[in-house]
Formats: C-alpha cells, structure tokens, sequence
C-alpha cells in the first residue's frame, strides 16, 4: 500500500548540476551571516525560484494493496519523476510518500548485465540489483530459464546472445520479481512484441493473482486500458485527474487535441472540424463499444466545382485503413456551411489509437489538405486484447462463429 | 489543523520513523513499531531528510549484491586473458623489479638494509591496495550514473565492493610477498637482515586503518567528482603524487627528523612504514607521525561518509 502526500519534484533550469562557485561561495557566505542589504537578497531569491521548473507539483494519492495503477501522460508530464522518487532513485523536493512492503522498480531490464558473465552469472547479479536475495533467484532459477526461451545458451556469455535472447533473459527475470509493490516503467517497449505480451500477461496475473500493488507507466492505452484498475493522468507535473481507465484515457485525449490542435485554414474552401460522434451527436474520442459511430466533417465550400473530400483512418503503426471520398455516393457537395456525415465501422478496429487524415480538392486545386485533422481512440472488447496481446490483422472480423456437426464416414 | 493531525495517526500505526519524529515518549508503542519493521519494509519517502542517518542494516540486507558484484568484479577483469588471475601478482611483481632498478640501483636510494625486492614490495603491498580502493571507490557516482538512475540499492554497496575486491588482490598478493620472503630468507646470503617481528599483532589494526581511509578518501573523492567533473582527470595524478609523497621507493630515514610532523598528515606514512616494522622488522616510527595519522583517517572516514550519503541522495539529478 501506498500513501503519496503533496510530492513535488524541482529542478533548476540551465546547466543543471553545474551550479557556479561563485554561487556556491556566495551561498556560503548567506549561510556563515554575512548577508547583503535586504532589498538585494530578496531579489536575489527571486531570481532562484524563477529558474526552478517543477516536475512534479503536489501530487497526492493513496493506493491500496491488489490496485493496479496507470501513469499516463505526455513526455515530461511527471510519470518517470514520480516513478523515480517512488523507487528512491532520487528524492522529492517536498512533500512525502510512505510505501509499506517490498518495492522493486523495473524502469530498464537488464540493469547491471555484464557482456563477460554469462546468462546464469547475469541472472543472479540483475535479481541481486533488483532486490532479490541469492535464494530467491536460485528458486526461481529453472522458472527463468524456462520461461526466457534461451535454454541451452544459459552458461554462454550474454554478449554472445542475439539481442532478443538478451532481452528475454532479462524480462525473465524481471518477471519473477516478488514484490509487495512493483514500479514499471515503459520498459515493455523494447524486445519482440511477441515476448513483450508474454512479459505484460504474466505481470497481470502476477497482480491478480497475488494481491500485488503496480504502479504502471505506458504509452501503450490498451495495454493501461487492459492491465489497470485505475488511472492517474499526469499533465505538467500535475496530477490532473485521478480516475478509473476509461475516463483518464478519454480526458488524456481531450487535452492531447487540445494542444496539438489541427492546421486550419481560415477562409476559402476548408474543413472547419472533424470528430466522431454518437447516434445522439455525442461527440467522442474514445471509442468503446458503441454501436453506431458517425465522422463528421464540418466544411466551408466556396466553389463546387466537382469538388471532392476523401479521406483515409490510419493506425498508430501509420497503416491505412478505411479510405473513402464523398464523390463515391453523392453527385456533387454544394455550396456552403455544411457537415458531412457518414457511419465509420469502428466495430471492427482493435484497440489503438487512430488518426484521420483528408483533402478537399477539385480537378484543378487541392484546397485544404491535413494530415491530422482529427484522432481518436478504440478500447475494443475481444478475447485476445482482454489478456494484453494485440491481433496480428488490421481489423477483427466481427463474425458469428458457428458449429456444425460433422458426420463421420 | 485538523487534516493534519489526522494524517499523523495514520502514520504512526503506520511507520517507525514517523513514530519516533513524534517523540520517544511511549516506550510501548516504539516495540511494537521495532516488530513491525522485522515482518516487513516500510520506505517513508520524505523531502530534506536529515542526512546524518545512515542505514546499516539495509547493507547487511543486500550482502548477496554486495558479494556479486565482487564475483563481477573479479570474473570480468579476467575472462579472455590468457594469464587469468596472474596479473595479480605480475604487476607487483615488475612493479618491484623496476624500482629496485631504477631507484635502488641507478639513483641509490637505500632500503634500510634489507633486500630491494622485498623492501618495495612491502611498500606497494600497502600502496596498491590503497590505490586500487581509492580510484574504485572515486569512481562510483561516475562510473555508475546509468545504474544508480535506474534501480534503488544502498550506493555504499558499490564503494564496499571495491574496498572487497581490494582485499582479495591484497591477499594474493600477500602470498605471493610471502613466497619471496621465504626464498630470500633460506637462499640469499641477507637472510638475517630482515625478518617478522611481534608487531605483526597489530597487523588487522594497521589494515583496518588502510581501508578506513581508502574508503574515506574514497568517498570524499567521489562526491566532490559527482558536482565538479574536472576531478575525474584529477584522480589518476593524485594518485601519483602521492605515491611519491609516500615512503614506498625510500625509506623514511631519508626524511629529515624535523619534517615528520609534515609527513605524518599523511596517513600512508605511518601505514607503509608499519607494514615494514611488522613484516620486515626494517623502519622509523614514533607516535608522532602515528598519532596524527590515526586521527586524519577517522576524521577522514566520518567525514566521507556524511558527504556520501549527502550526495548520493540527489546524485541522479545532476547527471
């Protein structure tokens, strides 16, 4: 269980570390007594707390035993400091955080592997560095072995593994880690996707099973949206919102537009907003199980002539997946202030996060063209997803199985 | 007022530390904390912590990290060698033969009448040990930035590693003293110039006294490296120096009576100059150089730790 009270974090701006000796003396000598003039020292301070940049400002949270929780948020948003403070890498600038149990952190796999040892030398060093006693690795040792997949290359040194032997040797071990409170950072990002799910599959049951407290850092939403009870999201060092998956994943979204906003143009032919909305003009950003979900393009149109909008939905590995153009189905789009409306199957996308990209053009101009004119989410509900692996096809087949007898003979 | 007093009852059930902040008062309560803190770890994460707590027991907890990271040590400096472990003894070993070259026969140095070999062997027993501590342990926030800012464990489990791994080539290398001393004993004609004394008693307090101040200077060495990069290049030279600085290619006779008080506020004096007494029955020591010695090591030592443990807290900020 945990208890986080007011935990702030602050760096100083510039060359950090390398604070000057003339500060440095000039610190000394406030501290002996022998203070400037009021006015100067005042100003002096001002100074100070003008070049500090908070990286975590007054986070607070209690999380009981068994919780998984997301960190999510933007690079810089304050996950990795308040992972690293958790795991005592560094201290809080203020405010405390009382962690009651075991804590391993797992913010890299493979800490403090050596190129020379080899894979069983490597194992009971990186579980020593993580927290493990002799004993433990060498009860968990034949696990390890097993569950890495480099078996017969255990007594080779690791430099002559492949890097996906290292990386699984590593996961491995990591994976058999028994803490009361496990830390993660992105480090399920590197190694083959394969193994990686493997790795996620077996910190989920770890923590279902076992009672376990995580604290979870990804830029993965389904995998936060499949393994967590419960989300933080992070924004400037602030904790803004504190909430279970699908509400912190959905408000992630909000700001994430927000602030990347789309390259609109002003006047002529243009598209003034694109978004997805319910049946009951709901608008959404993520999409989780609803039945019927509508792309609307609000557009200006100055000229009609054979003018034409297409656009295509692509995934976060920037495959296409549904492309469409209005001429397909409408004779012409007239003159105007007008919204476009057509149904996207989002029933059969996997979980991901999705961007739109489109064009207005006509024979002779491309009138408004982006890349990113809208983005949104899917959290989908199939058998595979729920237990963290992704489907290897782009879209799911939403198909009713049946079963037929089959008559012998 | 009141959230915080309520946050305060709900820590004391809930950690020692916070409990002992509130004051010793309840003796009772304070032994049911101490049984708390045996069934399981409690962590109280906190900004500003007074920085003259250091954890003991939390070392002892990580001995098997402590003791691998020794075995890496070893294991990797001589994996692909073809003379393995060897080089323990080789370098000594030419270290010694160039000396006794160089300074005994070509510049004269006396060796207070025992054999060159053993003389200056003895000397860079103690020396080498030293000087491998001192630039392992000055070394650890630069030498191991990518792990600190990556996994938590005790940071003077690194230091300790190297003081452990220090010891092992200390040892060998005392066999090794060991085996020329008896051959020079039985078959050189200088058999009788030298040999053990019952000084040699004080043998693990002369050693302990080393690696005090290895781990000291040590420490020192490497917090003031972790704010002020120019140090790294600093260390090899200093090292250097102060091997010269040291009586390991003369013998302390050579310095002239009145500048012992000079000398003696460097430790390494005393310490090489007892290592002869006791093993060589050769040398010049009196309390005034010993006294000073002993007191710059402790003084050394405490004062290392404190600014280790001062810096090690925040160390992964700067880097």
């Amino acid at each position: 269980m945990i208890e986080v009270e007011g935990l702030s974090k602050s760096y100083r701006f510039g060359q950090i570390g390398a604070k000057t000796l003339q500060e440095e003396f000039s610190n000394i000598w406030r501290r002996i007594g022998f203070r400037n003039s009021d006015g100067l020292d005042q100003e002096e301070e001002k100074n100070r707390s003008n070049k500090l940049f908070w990286a975590l400002r007054d986070v607070s949270f209690t999380l009981e035993q068994g919780e998984i929780l997301g960190l999510i948020g933007k690079n810089g948003a304050g996950k990795s400091t308040l992972l690293k403070i958790l795991s005592r890498i560094t201290e809080p600038t203020q405010g405390e955080a009382r962690l009651l149990g075991r804590v391993s952190s797992l913010l890299e796999v493979g800490t403090g592997f050596h190129p020379d040892l080899t894979g069983r030398e490597n194992a009971y060093l990186n579980g020593a560095i993580l927290g493990m006693t002799k004993d433990e690795v060498s009860r968990k040792f034949d696990e390890i072995v097993e569950f890495s997949e480099v078996g017969p290359f255990i007594d080779t040194p690791v430099k002559r593994y492949s890097s996906g032997m290292y990386v699984r040797l590593a996961f491995a071990i990591a994976a058999h880690l028994e803490p009361d409170i496990l830390l993660v950072d992105e480090v399920l990002a590197v190694g083959d996707i394969a193994f990686q799910k493997k790795c996620l599959g077996k910190i989920g049951e770890i923590s279902r099973g076992e009672g376990r407290t995580i604290i979870f850092v990804s830029h993965n939403l389904s995998s936060i949206k499949s393994l967590c009870s419960r989300v933080l999201l992070l924004d400037e060092g602030k904790l803004i919102c504190d909430s279970d998956p699908t509400k912190a994943i959905q408000e992630y979204h909000n700001r994430l537009l927000k602030k990347e906003g789309v390259d609109l143009k002003t006047e002529g032919t243009r598209f003034e907003e694109v978004y997805l909305c319910d049946e009951n003009n709901e608008r959404l950003q993520l999409v989780h199980g609803e039945k019927r979900v509508l792309l609307n393009f609000e557009i200006v149109v100055e000229k009609s002539n054979s003018l034409n909008l297409g656009f295509t939905v692509f995934n976060d590995e920037d495959i296409g997946i549904f492309s469409s153009c209005a001429l397909d189905s409408m004779n012409e789009i007239p003159v105007g202030r007008h919204t476009l409306q057509l149904p996207l199957p989002t029933e059969i996308l996997p979980s991901g996060s999705y961007r739109v990209e489109g064009a207005l053009w006509d024979p002779y101009k491309v009138h408004h063209q982006s890349d990113h004119l809208s983005a949104f989410n899917v959290v989908a509900e199939n058998t595979l997803e729920i237990k963290g692996f992704k489907p290897k096809g782009l879209v799911l087949l939403r198909a009713d199985w049946r079963h037929k007898e089959r008559t012998s003979g | 007022m009141a959230p915080k007093s309520r946050t305060k009852t709900r820590i004391s059930w809930f950690c020692q530390e916070e409990a002992n902040d509130q004051g010793r008062q309840h003796d009772q309560g304070s032994l049911l904390t101490d049984k708390m803190e045996t069934s399981t770890q409690c962590y109280v994460i906190k900004a500003n912590r007074n920085w003259l707590r250091f954890d003991w027991r939390e070392i002892w907890r990580y001995r098997d990290l402590l003791f691998l990271l020794v075995r890496r040590d070893f294991v990797s400096k001589y994996k692909q060698t073809i003379l393995g472990p060897l080089w323990f003894v080789i370098q000594p070993i030419i270290m010694t033969l160039v000396f006794t070259l160089v300074f005994n026969r070509l510049a004269n140095l006396p060796t207070d009448n025992v054999p060159p070999m053993l003389f200056y062997f003895c000397g860079l027993l103690a020396w080498n040990y030293f000087s491998q501590s001192f630039v392992g342990i000055g070394s650890t926030f630069t030498g191991h930035a990518h792990l600190f800012s990556k996994v938590y464990f005790p940071r003077m489990i690194i230091p300790l590693s190297y003081l452990l791994s220090g010891l092992i080539t200390f040892t060998i290398q005392l066999v090794c003293f060991a085996i020329i001393y008896v051959y020079l004993k039985i078959f050189s004609g200088s058999g009788n110039t030298f040999g053990i004394t019952i000084g040699v008693l004080l043998f693990p307090l002369v050693f302990l006294q080393l690696s005090f101040l290895s781990i000291g200077v040590g420490l020192w060495f490497t917090s003031l490296t972790a704010k002020y990069r120019d140090l790294v290049h600093v260390l090899q030279f200093l090292t250097q120096v102060w091997l010269y600085a040291t009586p390991v290619i003369y013998p302390i006779s050579k310095i002239p009576a009145s500048w012992h008080w000079l000398v003696s506020f460097n430790p390494m004096v005393s310490i090489v100059e007892s290592f002869r007494i006791m093993l060589l029955g050769a040398g010049t020591l009196n309390a005034q150089i010993i006294l000073p010695s002993i007191v710059v090591t402790l003084t050394v030592l405490t004062t290392g730790i404190l600014i280790f443990n001062r810096v090690q807290r925040t160390f992964i900020d700067t880097v």
